[in-house]
């Protein structure tokens, strides 16, 4: 074999390799169509003492759906890269601080929003840092700000209000940049 | 001058062990896609690696089917590291 030809191989199997091929964009947009109306329809039920109940209901919904997904994909696509493992463990670490929001928040008597949309941001930045996408940089932005809203400046019946927003512009509007983009890559 | 090393200057397997040192892991179907292989001549040139032990292979069942997963080893990693710097030479890069 040449070896101009040797260097050709490694250079195109390289690259390919770093193609990104899990499709993350549903996560985010699976998120955000069952985020976005939960905190609406929390804050239209906020008289009524059941209100919360729409957490937990969509919370292990969208765990469900998540797992079954995150499955099937990682068989799909038959190959597990470095940034997968790193966005896995980002993910894996979100879920222990959004347990750990909402305790505190119950032990404190103070709505978790602000807590959740917090770390919800930081996990956003680096899987935007990860992927090099930036909308998730700027859409983690928006989650930071929202939980610094709800924190220290919008009265707590409007925590399901901000947190609505912030996840439309965290998630949903960069997660369905990303869906387009996922699917020029694999037209 | 330094010589290439054998088993890594042939096209199949310099594929297969390029792709893998850019991943953690790959199943055989992948490896078949990118490299675009025959199912007999990738089996042979994989085993052909994990003989000489720049690959690990684990071989499991998904469903009713086979499931072959690839990953280089750290001789894998530094033989090819080794074969690069080689070819850099020979190519004046």
């Amino acid at each position: 074999m040449e070896t101009t030809k040797s260097l050709q191989i490694i250079q195109s199997m390289m690259n390919e390799s770093k193609k990104s091929l899990v499709r993350n964009s549903f996560f985010f947009i699976l998120w955000a169509v069952l985020l976005v109306p939960s905190g609406i329809a929390e804050f239209l039920l906020a008289e009524t003492s059941k209100s919360w109940m729409v957490w937990p209901v969509m919370g292990i919904l969208g765990g469900i759906v998540s797992m079954v997904y995150g499955k099937r994909e990682s068989e799909r696509v038959g190959v597990s890269t470095f940034s997968d493992r790193v966005t896995a463990y980002t993910w894996g670490a979100f879920g222990f601080g959004l347990i750990f929001s909402i305790a505190i928040s119950l032990r404190l008597h103070f709505p978790p929003h602000a807590m959740i949309l917090v770390v919800a941001g930081m996990a956003t930045f680096i899987s935007g840092g990860i992927s090099n996408f930036k909308p998730f940089v700027f859409g983690s932005v928006a989650l930071v700000v929202g939980g610094i809203l709800c924190g220290f400046v919008v009265e707590p019946l409007y925590h399901s209000l901000v947190f609505s927003a912030s996840i439309f512009i965290g998630y949903l509007i960069p997660g369905i940049q990303l869906r387009k983009l996922e699917n020029e890559q694999t037209k | 001058m330094s010589k290439l090393n054998s088993l890594l200057h042939q096209e199949l397997r310099l594929a297969i062990i390029s792709f893998l040192v850019g991943v953690e892991w790959a199943d055989f179907k992948k490896l078949a896609e990118v490299t675009g292989a025959t199912k007999g001549n990738l089996s042979v040139q994989i085993s052909k690696l994990q003989k000489a032990g720049y690959l690990k292979v684990k071989k499991s069942f998904k469903g009713n089917y086979p499931l072959t997963e690839c990953q280089v080893t750290e001789l894998g990693r530094t033989e090819f590291e080794a074969y690069v710097e080689n070819l850099r030479k020979m190519l004046n890069l």
